[in-house]
């Protein structure tokens, strides 16, 4: 796909890549200034980001426990490494950088000590992510409306499906769907060229539309039923 | 579909190829909306392959929508706060340098010589221990032969007592 020119670009995407700018310029200095042992400038970073760093690692960890212990050690460690940043670098670059290689070390961690511990029937939802039945089993005794039920089920085989994609796609597709990012942003977080980004979406995509053939082909069902109610009913007035 | 805005031979514009469904497909894998790809839009409408791919990656989009993020909790700022400050407060922020060096050499040092200590600990325990072993194992123990009878010629069984001997010998 062709790189679009700024003469191309909506007038609303120019102004938002003024800001983008303007506010990466601001968190350079905020960084600088936290690192002179500015506090308050550094709690503007945390407001600033927790969020973000939040359903990062919410997405990779895969429950919200974690992703809170893992928001707290990530500001740490960007707080201890103040002075090793390099402001020609974005700031949010350099912290989802952080963020992902904390939350990389983790999953290691806990893949290493998995197989002594009895979490997976202690944790449903990771015991549920490894294809574990006992938290599906547990969670189908509380009673809970139908609709919410299936929501539930759906956003369950979401999940399940981009955790078992291979750690890089997973990644990409994280970024990009859930975060928002560009291609290049990805690239830049991810150390790689903007081409490798875009293979490991692909394939990504591909790989999920597999996994989740079974509810893409419900969805797609129900979209042409109605479709051709619409119709009928357009032909009929 | 054709390929258009690729200059040869001096002239402005010139058709030079087909858009494939294949390129089509990556287009719409990486932007469903094709914003800004006419070309593959008036592909898209024409090729039936591509619509079915098309609503394929929008199901497929709205599908991964359905994985919704908690909200961070509020209080997640103010924990940050106060624990970068029990660190300000509680200790250095930056171990010395000859702390990590003895870190470095004296953890290994230590786990390793405990390792030696242990096997040669081990060694000489099982030293002590071997004699005490062998003497509980002094049982007598009856051990039969067939033996011919010089006047008889006839085979009979002897039976004698063998015991062990032990460390000290007098059992």
């Amino acid at each position: 796909m062709q790189e679009k020119t700024p003469q191309d670009q909506p007038q609303g995407r120019l102004l938002e890549q003024v800001d983008t700018a303007a506010q990466s310029e601001e968190d350079s200095e905020l960084m600088a200034r936290a690192a002179s042992g500015d506090r308050l400038a550094y709690d503007r970073l945390i407001r600033r980001y927790y969020r973000k760093v939040y359903a990062t690692s919410y997405r990779l960890l895969g429950s919200a426990e974690d992703a809170e212990d893992a928001t707290q050690e990530i500001f740490l460690k960007v707080y201890k490494a103040a002075r090793s940043f390099d402001p020609n670098l974005r700031f949010s670059t350099w912290l989802y950088r952080i963020s992902l290689n904390h939350c990389l070390n983790v999953l290691r961690w806990r893949r290493r000590r998995r197989w002594l511990s009895l979490n997976a029937l202690l944790r449903p939802q990771e015991s549920e992510a490894d294809g574990d039945e006992y938290a599906s089993l547990f969670r189908a005794q509380v009673p809970q409306p139908d609709d919410l039920l299936e929501r539930e089920e759906r956003a369950g085989a979401v999940r399940k499906a981009i955790e078992s994609l291979p750690e890089k796609q997973r990644i990409a597709i994280i970024l990009h769907r859930y975060e928002g990012m560009s291609y290049k942003e990805i690239a830049e977080v991810m150390g790689t060229s903007v081409a490798s980004v875009e293979s490991r979406l692909h394939r990504a995509k591909e790989a999920l539309a597999e996994k989740l053939a079974d509810l893409l082909e419900i969805d797609l069902q129900v979209d042409r039923e109605t479709s051709g109610r619409n119709r009928e009913n357009r032909r009929k007035d | 579909m054709k390929r258009l805005g690729v200059f040869r031979s001096g002239r402005t514009t010139e058709v030079i190829d087909e858009m494939t469904c294949s390129d089509v497909q990556r287009l719409l894998a990486r932007d469903v909306t094709l914003e800004g790809a006419k070309e593959a839009q008036a592909h898209v409408q024409s090729c039936t392959q591509c619509q079915a791919f098309r609503d394929r990656m929008l199901a497929l989009d709205a599908l991964l929508a359905q994985w919704q993020c908690p909200e961070a909790p509020d209080w997640l700022p103010a924990k940050i706060s106060a624990r970068l400050a029990a660190l300000e407060t509680g200790r250095p922020t930056q171990v010395p340098r000859w702390g990590l060096v003895l870190e470095r050499v004296l953890v290994p040092l230590v786990v390793a010589s405990g390792l030696i200590l242990g096997a040669l600990l081990g060694s000489h325990l099982n030293r002590l221990l071997q004699p005490a072993s062998v003497e509980t194992a002094g049982i007598a123990e009856s051990e039969s032969s067939l033996v011919v009878d010089p006047l008889t010629g006839s085979f009979t069984e002897a039976v004698e007592n063998v015991a062990f001997a032990t460390a000290g010998g007098n059992r």
